[in-house]
């Protein structure tokens, strides 16, 4: 069943202008990452680690919790309009598995915007700022870390868009979720919240490793953050019933 | 006044003052964490202050706005209402109703932001004398800036039939806006999403790379630009306006 539910959020996303966005932000970040880095090139001296700061900065910070956000606010939206949500609780398929195939499908375009970001990364490290050689293997591992850390954001933001009947309120909810998220981190509690996940995983704003020895605790963080969202849905979808 | 009353009624559950009062939780949480305690910032505590709001703004502003346009015209789709609506009322006061009530929601907005700014200085002590003409001129600017995108995303709105392109580019249009602010100054005058930046009436004057010390100054008013925002706002208000008239029912 939970296939089934896969392959139908699937074709909702055929030509959505969903992808437009999948797009443009990555670029918009990569080129203004790449056009920071090269006005800055006497103090950003570390070569490919100095372009992955200046091109993930702003894009996990800000805008990767807004893009998910937008993502999620988009499956769930067509369940809110009309009576679909009469239908999706009638029908015969376990509540969670409708949550748990939207979250695959978020999860299958943050991959592939994540993807998206590196190719973006490699293409102008090698042809705008001419840097020798492939970025080191540790930059594509805190891409990983990054999507690690984005499951709980995805998860977060599903059971947003699920509770919020408007399309607007969870995605501004995300763009929050990551101005929260940078002052935590900024104060060292970013373990504890799931927005802060992503951040810290990606790695984007120092050049030392932001995880060093809690490497450990920064996947409990993850696996307890979704496996909470996991549970809340589930809780919600049973407890909500239709509309008459 | 009637289609006033009814966008209110409409709004009863919406939540949306709870929305309004975000940006000011944000502000807060955003300036007021980084309070400063050496007496050298204290002294700078508003120039910092009014430097930070306009870098602020063209982050989550865009968004905001986009969120508040669609929400006003969203219902509409949602309820699939439009329609009985155009034959209900005039269509005049039907726009007239929700551009007042939207206008309102943006006046709210910006009022409760720039109020964080004495609140913010009287909390951490500030010893810069309070600088009303600028605080001022940042309100007008502010708003121009406001209601120029939110009539921008509602235009949008009526347009597309759907949320999804106005918060797309609300969200395009803050990192866009964003960036544009660390681009010559010439390229932030063909970003609007951006225009609270080129418009702030400080810069940073000097920054000390050895102490990280950081010194605003004023920059003189920019009014032709702040003239270029209210005219993009009314052409923009113009052509909502113009899409609700030739609206085929």
């Amino acid at each position: 069943m939970l296939k089934r539910c896969i392959l139908a959020e699937n074709r909702k996303l055929h030509a959505s202008p969903i992808w437009a966005m999948f797009f443009v932000l990555p670029i918009l970040s990569a080129t203004y990452g790449t056009f920071n880095y090269l006005q800055n090139l006497e103090i950003l001296t570390d070569g490919w680690y100095s372009l992955w700061t200046q091109h993930t900065l702003f894009y996990s910070m800000l805008f990767f919790p807004a893009m998910v956000a937008t993502y999620a606010a988009y499956l769930w939206r067509l369940e809110h309009l009309g009576h679909n949500w009469n239908l999706i609780m009638a029908s015969p398929v376990p509540p969670l598995d409708l949550f748990a195939a939207k979250f695959a499908v978020v999860t299958k375009l943050a991959l592939l915007t994540h993807g998206f970001v590196f190719a973006l990364f490699v293409f102008c490290g090698k042809v705008f700022a001419h840097l020798p050689g492939l970025p080191p293997v540790t930059l594509p591992l805190f891409l990983l870390r990054g999507l690690l850390g984005a499951l709980a954001v995805i998860a977060a933001q599903l059971v947003l868009a699920m509770i919020i009947r408007s399309f607007a309120v969870p995605i501004f909810l995300g763009l929050l979720g990551g101005i929260t998220g940078i002052f935590i981190s900024s104060k060292g509690h970013g373990l504890l919240w799931p927005y802060s996940l992503m951040q810290l995983g990606m790695n984007s704003n120092r050049s030392a490793d932001a995880l060093v020895g809690s490497y450990g605790l920064f996947a409990f963080s993850c696996i307890f953050w979704l496996g909470t969202m996991f549970l809340l849905a589930w809780l919600l979808l049973r407890w909500e019933d239709v509309r008459a | 006044m009637a289609a006033f009353r009814a966008e209110l009624q409409k709004a009863h559950r919406r939540h949306d003052l709870a929305l309004c009062l975000f940006i000011p939780g944000i502000v807060v949480l955003w300036v007021g964490g980084l309070a400063p305690a050496d007496p050298e910032e204290l002294a700078n505590g508003y120039s910092a202050l009014l430097y930070s709001l306009p870098v602020i703004e063209a982050i989550l502003m865009p968004v905001m706005m986009a969120v508040l346009a669609s929400r006003l015209w969203d219902m509409e789709i949602k309820g699939n209402t439009a329609k009985l609506l155009y034959t209900l009322q005039s269509r005049r006061s039907l726009f007239a109703g929700k551009a007042v009530f939207g206008v309102l929601e943006v006046l709210l907005v910006t009022v409760l932001e720039l109020a964080c700014v004495p609140v913010l200085g009287r909390v951490h002590g500030y010893t810069e004398a309070f600088p009303t003409g600028q605080l001022c001129y940042l309100f007008v600017c502010t708003l121009a800036v406001d209601t120029m995108l939110f009539f921008g995303e509602f235009l949008l709105m009526l347009w597309v039939g759907n949320p999804l392109p106005a918060l797309c580019v609300g969200i395009v249009g803050a990192l866009v806006g964003l960036f544009s602010a660390f681009m010559p100054p010439l390229a932030s005058y063909f970003v609007p999403f951006g225009y609270y930046i080129p418009l702030s009436a400080y810069e940073v004057a000097n920054w000390d790379q050895a102490t990280h010390t950081v010194t605003y100054g004023t920059r003189p008013f920019n009014w032709g630009l702040l003239a270029f925002t209210l005219a993009l706002g009314a052409v923009l208000f113009a052509l909502a306006w113009r899409k609700v008239q030739d609206e085929e029912v």
